[in-house]
């Protein structure tokens, strides 16, 4: 059985813009609060060890993303977070969000293990890579 | 000869991430800044007036962006920006970042407009659509 890594996140007045909707940045924050949550309690690799202590990274490498619905505040945000493609060093996610049924932003999110002594991509670690594989679905389609 | 829209940044303290370097999330903040920048100087229209006094939308409809290299502290970011295709009510921006001469970003950046009273599209009005046209460069 695949994994599905999913959390909630409270849309707060600081989320919002002057037209009453969450600032589109504010959507890719919230994503990456999702991936940092995968480390830590998906992948059970604590985020700031991996950065501070490990040196290591997951710079984002590209992003295609859709706004198909806004969130407003005092909703409740659900994200769901799929790997659809393992590289050597490179990890392309899948990540929906929902605001109760309806969809909120759809993103596929590539990202790359390295380390920020020298700025340069390395191998993901094998350890990690055996945990990220039991999310792997790479014949994923969001729904809609 | 299209028109190009360029403005140059300061990369913030406030901006860079424990490892260094830019927080991505950032850069789509500048890139809105250019276009709420753009919408001011060239098209004779602030945020204020389309959002609060229009009741006026431009909400994103969808974003692509490659990051190619890091942006780092103290770094002097030009961010130009270009129309690819401006449609009935959507204007699809192409936004490129470059630190002296060097590529480190390049968005497709696509908005439409919308009514606040309503959240539904509604047409650019013909003579916003006249200053937007200029800065069509299809193939950016």
């Amino acid at each position: 059985m695949r994994k599905v890594f999913r959390v909630e996140y409270p849309i707060l007045f600081s989320h919002c813009d002057p037209a009453g909707i969450v600032y589109f940045p504010r959507f890719f924050d919230l994503l990456h609060t999702a991936m940092e949550d995968w480390f830590t309690y998906g992948l059970e690799e604590r985020f700031a060890d991996f950065i501070v202590k490990k040196k290591l990274g997951v710079p984002t490498v590209s992003t295609r993303t859709d706004f198909v619905g806004p969130a407003r505040f005092g909703d409740t945000l659900a994200i769901e977070l799929r790997v659809v493609r393992l590289g050597r060093a490179s990890i392309e996610l899948a990540i929906d969000s929902f605001v109760e049924d309806r969809p909120c932003f759809r993103s596929r999110h590539t990202v790359c293990t390295f380390t920020h002594t020298t700025y340069k991509a390395v191998p993901i670690p094998d350890d990690l890579r055996a945990k990220m594989t039991e999310y792997l679905d790479e014949s994923y389609q969001a729904a809609g | 000869m299209s028109k190009t829209f360029s403005v140059e940044r300061l990369i913030r303290f406030s901006q860079c991430d424990p490892g260094g370097i830019v927080y991505f999330v950032h850069f789509f903040d500048l890139c809105n800044g250019t276009v709420e920048d753009w919408f001011t100087e060239m098209i004779g229209m602030t945020f204020n007036e389309i959002h609060l006094v229009r009741r006026w939308g431009f909400p994103i409809v969808d974003t692509g962006c490659h990051f190619y290299r890091p942006c780092r502290l103290s770094d002097r970011l030009k961010l130009t920006l270009t129309i690819a295709k401006l449609g009935r009510s959507s204007i699809e921006f192409s936004i490129h970042g470059t630190v002296d001469g060097d590529e480190k970003f390049r968005a497709r950046h696509k908005v439409a407009m919308i009514s606040l009273d309503s959240y539904r599209a509604i047409p650019i009005p013909d003579d916003l659509r006249a200053k937007m046209e200029a800065y069509v460069t299809p193939h950016a």
